[in-house]
């Protein structure tokens, strides 16, 4: 990504995640309408698997194509058992390691 | 104004921002791994230590940083980029919506600043405080000192990790930790089917349209996986009705 690139990113993303902030601590008053709300509870369940998942079946520059996706299911799991986000980082890449290093 | 009350005023004011502060603190080390990861991972992504620590000063928001960083490292086109941090952004909207009566009586410069601070963890804090019964002049303050507490682990930890970052070897794959905070983040929120629908409906539609030019298959993914979601609401609410009559 170019430098100039970089910065008009920057500065549209913070101009826009401000104006979510403060969209109703700012000078606008009103209520969030139903349905509104209703799209707004589940718009991080579908960005965040919507992200997760092409990066996770994505193969990596080296090691076989099995090894991201099995990793992911031990993080999966990690992630119910402790809701713990260091915990879940950590089993992931440990499982990627030792998936590494046999391989 | 008295003297003596107004001495009173401000100490109680003071006591909040440390209450707020010190309530911050375990919260703090489960925040500052996603700081350093912030930090190194960009580096692998191809941008530098300003351009790590410029994205937590303007933005304060990890979960948005660590996709904007995962997508430049996969050369996605800036406007998908900037979608895609604006949707995972609104979830302030929400919580401005819910902050906004509780600052209401304040004036509107203090607001925009209260605003800038709206975090995940700090929102979380503050709306358990107001339902003990905090008072307005208090929370304000108490929301002060704990925003305050985020804004400065999240700044050092980018720091130290967009300084450590640079020492960490490529083979070691550290651009995975990105999914793996992600899904720590999603699992805590498939409490119910529509949730469930969503995620799994987003994911397939994002794989799917992995091929889709600069990157459009997520956009896509999030929207049906939105919609679908909604159709199971939907379903679900007309048969309870059904159940009902």
């Amino acid at each position: 990504m170019s430098t100039q690139t970089f910065w008009i990113l920057l500065l549209l993303g913070g101009l826009g995640t401000f104006a979510w902030r403060a969209s109703f601590l700012g000078p606008a008053h009103g209520e969030v309408s139903p349905l509104v709300r209703r799209v707004l509870r589940l718009v991080p369940a579908s960005a965040l698997a919507a992200l997760v998942a092409p990066s996770v079946l994505t193969t990596a520059a080296d090691g076989a194509a099995w090894i991201r996706p099995v990793a992911a299911v031990a993080a999966i799991l990690v992630a119910r058992w402790s809701r713990s986000i260091l915990a879940t980082i950590v089993a992931g890449m440990v499982v990627l390691w030792v998936a590494l290093g046999l391989t | 104004m008295t003297k003596s009350l107004e001495d009173g005023l401000n100490k109680n004011r003071r006591a909040s921002l440390l209450h707020g502060a010190r309530d911050m603190v375990p919260i703090l080390p489960g925040m500052a791994p996603f700081g350093l990861l912030a930090g190194a991972t960009a580096l692998t992504a191809g941008l530098d230590a300003w351009q790590a620590q410029a994205l937590s000063l303007v933005w304060l928001a990890g979960a948005a940083q660590l996709a904007a960083i995962d997508l430049v490292a996969q050369e996605t086109a800036w406007p998908v980029i900037l979608l895609t941090v604006l949707v995972i952004n609104l979830r302030f909207l929400m919580y401005s919506a819910v902050l906004a009566p509780m600052f209401a009586r304040s004036r509107l410069a203090a607001r925009l600043g209260l605003a800038s601070l709206v975090t995940d963890q700090g929102f979380a804090l503050v709306v358990a405080r107001e339902r003990e019964g905090m008072t307005t002049d208090s929370l304000r303050w108490y929301y002060l000192g704990s925003g305050a507490a985020i804004w400065v682990t999240w700044q050092l930890s980018t720091l130290l990790g967009s300084q450590v970052g640079a020492l960490i070897p490529a083979a070691w794959q550290l651009d995975f930790s990105v999914p793996l905070v992600f899904l720590a983040l999603l699992v805590p929120l498939l409490t119910d089917r529509p949730s469930l629908v969503t995620a799994a409906v987003a994911a397939a539609v994002a794989v799917a349209g992995r091929g889709l030019p600069s990157n459009l298959g997520l956009m896509l993914g999030v929207a049906v996986g939105i919609a679908a979601g909604l159709v199971v609401e939907q379903l679900r609410e007309t048969r309870d009705e059904g159940t009902a009559s």
